[in-house]
């Protein structure tokens, strides 16, 4: 589905800022399972005397902004369970971000809920193949990241940015 | 309302979106996850109307919107599985989709489903009320048509 309809409005001078496109060129996803210590309580990731880790590793590179573009980057997700508290006084960032200025291969952090592990398994298998990171926009690094959104296509808002025009 | 008519759609592309952020302060606590964030997920379905059938091939999208349970109240339960409705001259369609079935869909629609089949009747204001839907991977023979 590569045609994207419809155009909106001009975006606000501040709609890019902290805002990074990568395009997806390979990904990989990891199980590991492990037997458990008696004392480890039963939770999300856990079951019985197994202890179990699943994640996906994303390769690929930065279309924007301009000051990072063709900039490699490897993505790393881990998946969270239903224990884990976002928000004030908990954890306040669904992700880390590494772009100094000075790298060319950038890193990633990335937590998504556990529950949403054979949906991104099939759709990065299928259809999606960018990913957009909305940072805390800080000039040092690691940049919390606050929001993060996987799509098969671009908007056509976005196609100047992305150097697509 | 009007007996259920049948609407055959023809499945040509299909996508899912996936949006995760933190939920901003003025979002209703009951209504975030896991106290400070919003996840949207759905499919997106794009295809054509062969039944009823018209002179020209009539384009259709669809969304998929899983029936996500909420925090305090659990799932809503809807009247109806969807609406099928004219928006700018565009034919759209809402199925709602169980949780459970949100999953199964997403790796059918990848694989193997090439046809949707919605029962709707006439509603109020133009939008059609889908009272049943399927997915498949033939056409299910018309009352024309004999079968395979």
């Amino acid at each position: 589905m590569n045609a994207v309809d419809g155009t909106n409005a001009a975006p606000d001078p501040a709609f890019f800022d902290g805002r990074f496109l990568i395009e997806i060129e390979s990904w990989s996803a990891h199980l590991r399972v492990s037997k458990g210590s008696g004392a480890m309580p039963t939770s999300a990731g856990t079951s019985g005397a197994l202890n179990h880790e699943e994640g996906f590793e994303i390769r690929g590179h930065v279309l924007a902004p301009t000051a990072h573009r063709a900039k490699t980057i490897s993505i790393f997700i881990s998946l969270f369970g239903p224990e884990l508290r976002f928000g004030q006084g908990h954890l306040n960032e669904i992700g880390q971000f590494n772009f100094r200025p000075e790298e060319t291969d950038l890193t990633a952090t990335l937590h998504l809920p556990q529950s949403t592990w054979p949906v991104v398994a099939t759709c990065l298998n299928t259809v999606w193949k960018y990913l957009h990171l909305w940072t805390d926009n800080a000039a040092g690094t690691p940049a919390s990241i606050e929001a993060c959104s996987f799509s098969s296509t671009i908007h056509r808002n976005l196609s100047a940015w992305a150097g697509l025009e | 309302m009007t007996n259920p008519q049948i609407i055959t759609i023809e499945i040509s592309a299909w996508d899912c979106g996936l949006h995760l952020r933190l939920s901003p302060q003025s979002m209703p606590k009951e209504m975030r996850l896991q106290g400070g964030l919003l996840l949207s997920c759905g499919i997106e379905i794009r295809g054509v109307v062969l039944e009823p059938e018209t002179s020209q091939p009539r384009p259709i999208r669809i969304w998929l919107q899983p029936l996500v349970p909420e925090p305090e109240r659990g799932v809503i339960e809807p009247d109806d599985c969807g609406r099928v409705l004219l928006n700018g001259g565009e034919l759209q369609a809402t199925l709602l989709l169980p949780q459970a079935a949100f999953q199964t869909s997403l790796s059918c629609l990848a694989a193997t489903w090439r046809f949707l089949e919605i029962e709707a009747s006439n509603g109020q204001e133009g939008e059609w009320v889908i009272s049943a839907y399927s997915f498949s991977t033939t056409r299910r023979p018309t009352a024309n048509e004999p079968s395979a």
